[in-house]
């Protein structure tokens, strides 16, 4: 597997909620959601402060090369860098705690912008300026090396620097690990980018695996689905009335941690149909899915889950069980690259006839 | 008093259950078994198995004592301080196996690409605003409903087509520095076409007639046919077509119509309006199989777009059976039209300082006008007339023949057009006036020592950047910090230094800053590979944006 995070800001769009995803989910900026470029909702932030979000450990073993993407807009006006002029927003690559590179949007004054790339306190290098206000679906390849075995490439779509074939900038032959070790398994998202930045659209690819290894396509859309009917089966208890799905499909902003499913009993499952990808041709393929349960122990104790997908033949698959030992809310993520039933590519068809859902293991 | 009464229970629970009873008894043992390696401590843990046990209902109460009871018997024979804690661990476990895990949410995220081959469609609406959603690019269009019983004609190459693709752009100019914001109306461009049919045949003229006689009355269908494409392979009715996709305005959710010619290619035999639901550069899906069988050497299909209602529409009758229809016709407005060819430069594009680099040569078969044009107002004053500059000095207006080139390069200057639009986006524009002579390049690459012919003064005054194409076509723009006259030479301070050598240029000349004069592009197509256009630019003095509101 290569694909390893995705942002869409279309599920969770609420500190709680993100605060349960992340392993740091930080608000100072006032951020907001609203209707986004492409389809869906967008983030954006303001003021000076550091909004930010910090995944959790992606992988167990840190890779040394990953694959972001992120649509921004930075600010319309060259305002709220005016105290900060060189501590704006971007994205920084983290080994464990410590953090190895990073690259920071800048501004260059009268409106344009670059982006600087530091090791720690160090400057590394600066791109050249972009003074565009417009949306802009930046890509960065980050190499995280001691010595001069590292390196950074910014690539850039609908922009006037090309296209997401042509790179922006690019710095090698250069230590990107400040901690002194190979290797990144955490990546931390900064929204200060003016008064107005706007985000969608973030994922993270590292370079394992036969798919999503690379860069993407230099634009890449993100849906957000979520349950809209009870599936083939719902065997876990309710907190109220018979209808399952309705007590899981929490609006994105708007947690309910009080409507859920409880069980006790190992192999119950609750299956439940999720909303169609609409806007999305019949024959497109998608580079991933990434599912998203957010739950906890009612009591003390223990209990392994997993996530389960039916397709629309009836076959059924599992993700990788995980464990929930404490009653406080959580969340967990799994990635699905490929319809774990079929082992292909998932197509919008495919997704759309699909269930989705949990089963209690043990 | 909720305590009391769950005791009550546990207390019902072991009389009316024998394994209870069972169970309640290994666990007494349990404890006088810890009780004697670690009294205090296995105390309390008695008592808070006790509680625990109480807390459950009664069905798992009878399982759980009887797993915590081989824990606790397995770590009294070991007779350590551990025993201490695996009674608690019991307990532990005794709540895992009855506790509950919750789920308040679930939901997913899907990613896809959204590059132009096969776009996301996009009906969103609510960022109404022009910047955006000229940039939207390759959206993909929604088909007015299919005319039905309409006749196809095949385009009579005799004549050109001729494509207009228009913008609609707001352009503020400051008075006093000429200072520009530009701002798109429209999301997409308006086209308009013009094409010829011809028919010799009784029977196909009078289907000429009806078909001329719907263009007043409905709107129609308009074959783009200098983007036709021909099958690369045969096969039956099929929903999958293979053929070149590329390089044309093909949209996914866009119609298209195949035509089943006649042996002589002269006239249509059958006719299918289809929806393109998936696009690679070799094939596109359609919507439903084809009607018929799909033939490398009888089929042809073309982009189509709709039309509005067309006013006026003739026939000149060449003779009494020979027809011809000149159709000039104008796309409907709104979801169907076609959107822009694409949101982004052609990848081989150079840029500089951020700006795309204009690297298409004039056709040298006509004269290169140069225009220099001074903004201002004229006033009349008594007798006299008082001129008022404006801008800080003239600007430059010149207008490219662009091609006649091959459908390869010509679409690479159409969709360096369309991703210009929308905002009349800027680009660097080196004079096509060859009279520099590079004499030297020192300093490392930032000093570029020239011929003292001529005149430099107005480079110093009028312009800040100097513009290089290399004999192997790379363009370079570099601000010239300073120019100076060292005697022997005229020498221009680079920001950044070159890296090329003397004999590697084959243009040196002033770079500037420029757009495109015209929010509209008039495509005239010779044949079906061939086209030609017009293209005027004008220099752009200043950019500047404007907070509105």
């Amino acid at each position: 597997m290569a694909l390893r995070w995705i942002e869409g800001f279309e599920t969770d769009q609420d500190v709680v909620d993100f605060g349960r995803k992340y392993a740091v989910a930080v608000n100072s900026g006032s951020w907001s959601f609203s209707t986004g470029p492409k389809v869906g909702s967008m983030m954006q932030a303001g003021g000076n402060a550091d909004s930010e979000l910090r995944t959790k450990t992606l992988v167990i073993t840190p890779s040394n090369t990953w694959f972001t993407g992120w649509r921004v807009r930075c600010s319309t006006t060259s305002g709220g860098f005016t105290t900060v002029t060189d501590r704006g927003g971007g994205i920084t690559a983290f080994r464990g705690a410590s953090d190895q590179v990073e690259i920071r949007i800048h501004s260059a004054g009268g409106g344009a912008f670059t982006w600087r790339v530091y090791r720690g306190a160090t400057l590394l290098g600066e791109s050249p300026s972009f003074w565009d206000s417009d949306w802009i679906y930046w890509e960065f390849k980050f190499v995280c090396r001691t010595g001069t075995n590292g390196s950074v490439e910014i690539k850039s779509r609908d922009t006037y620097h090309g296209s997401a074939s042509t790179v922006f900038y690019s710095l090698a032959a250069v230590n990107t690990a400040n901690s002194g070790t190979d290797g990144a398994d955490t990546f931390r998202f900064k929204f200060q980018f003016g008064n107005n930045g706007s985000f969608d659209d973030i994922y993270i690819n590292d370079d394992s695996g036969s798919v999503n290894n690379d860069y993407t396509s230099g634009d890449v859309v993100i849906f957000g689905s979520s349950p809209n009917g009870d599936g083939n089966r719902v065997q876990w208890t309710p907190s109220s009335g018979t209808v399952h799905f309705s007590l899981v499909n929490d609006p994105a902003g708007t947690p309910s941690d009080t409507t859920k499913i409880k069980s006790q009993t190992p192999g119950q499952v609750d299956l439940f149909d999720y909303q169609n990808l609409a806007l999305v041709s019949s024959g497109q393929s998608l580079l991933g899915l990434m599912m998203g349960t957010t739950g906890g122990m009612e009591t003390s104790g223990s209990r392994n889950l997993r996530h389960i997908i039916r397709d629309t033949g009836g076959s059924e698959a599992t993700g990788t069980a995980w464990n929930w030992s404490t009653t406080p809310t959580q969340h967990q993520a799994e990635v699905f690259e490929q319809n774990p039933v079929t082992s292909v590519p998932w197509t919008k068809t495919a997704v759309d006839a699909a269930q989705f859902g949990i089963e209690l293991v043990s | 008093m909720a305590e009391v009464r769950v005791r009550a229970l546990y207390a019902e629970a072991i009389f009316t259950s024998n394994q209870s009873v069972e169970a309640s008894k290994q666990s007494f043992e349990a404890v006088i078994d810890n009780s004697l390696t670690n009294t205090q401590a296995l105390t309390k843990v008695c008592a808070l198995y006790g509680e625990l046990v109480v807390a459950l209902n009664f069905p798992q109460l009878v399982r759980m004592s009887k797993q915590s009871w081989e824990a606790i018997l397995n770590n009294a024979n070991t007779n350590t301080a551990a025993a201490v804690k695996v009674p608690f661990l019991s307990a532990e476990l005794l709540l895992g196996v009855a506790a509950q895990a919750g789920v308040t949410k679930q939901a997913f995220e899907a990613i896809l690409d959204n590059s132009e081959t096969n776009p996301v469609a996009d009906i969103n609406v609510a960022a109404l605003y022009g910047e955006i959603l000229a940039q939207r690019g390759p959206a993909a269009p929604i088909p007015l409903d299919d005319p039905s019983g309409f006749d196809f004609f095949v385009h009579n190459w005799s004549n050109v087509v001729t494509m207009t693709t228009s913008y609609m752009t707001d352009v503020v100019q400051a008075q006093d520095t000429l200072a520009e914001e530009r701002r798109a109306l429209w999301s997409r461009p308006n086209r308009q076409i013009k094409f010829t049919w011809l028919q010799n045949d009784a029977e196909w003229m009078i289907h000429l007639r009806a078909a001329t006689i719907r263009f007043p009355n409905e709107r129609l269908v308009a074959p783009l046919y200098q983007h036709q494409m021909f099958p690369t392979s045969s096969s039956g009715a099929s929903a999958t077509i293979n053929l070149d996709s590329t390089k044309r305005p093909l949209f996914v959710g866009q119609r298209i119509v195949i035509l089943k010619l006649n042996r002589d290619r002269s006239r249509v035999d059958a006719a299918d309006m289809r929806r393109v639901t998936y696009k690679a550069d070799t094939y596109i899906e359609l919507d439903s199989p084809t009607s018929f069988a799909i033939g490398e050497t009888d089929t042809v299909i073309f982009p189509t777009m709709d039309t509005e209602v067309n006013l006026k529409s003739a026939i000149s009758f060449v003779t009494e059976t020979v027809g011809r229809v000149d159709m000039d016709l104008t796309e409907v407005v709104g979801p169907s039209a076609l959107p822009p060819l694409s949101i982004a430069l052609p990848g081989d594009i150079e840029s500089a300082y951020g700006i795309p680099i204009f690297d298409f040569e004039h056709d040298w078969s006509e004269p290169l006008q140069t225009h220099y044009i001074r903004d201002g107002r004229n006033f009349t004053q008594g007798r006299g007339t008082v001129i008022d500059p404006q801008g800080a000095r003239h600007r430059l207006l010149t207008a490219y023949k662009i091609g006649p080139f091959e459908r390869e390069e010509f679409m690479r200057f159409a969709t360096f057009f369309d991703y210009c639009q929308g905002r009349l986006r800027p680009f660097w524009l080196i004079d096509q006036e060859n009279n520099w002579e590079l004499l030297a390049i020192n300093g490392g690459g930032s000093f570029l020592d020239f011929d003292p012919v001529g005149d430099f003064d107005e480079f110093i005054t009028v312009n800040e950047y100097v513009g290089v194409i290399l004999e192997d076509g790379t363009r370079i723009v570099r601000h010239a910090d300073d120019v100076e006259d060292l005697g022997g030479v005229w020498r221009i301070t680079l920001d950044a230094p070159v890296t090329f050598s003397v004999g590697d240029e084959r243009l040196i000349a002033r770079a500037r800053t420029s757009r495109f004069n015209k929010d509209e592009l008039v495509e005239t197509w010779v044949t079906d590979g061939v086209a030609t256009c017009v293209s005027e630019i004008i220099e752009v003095l200043e950019e500047k944006d404007v907070d509105l509101g």
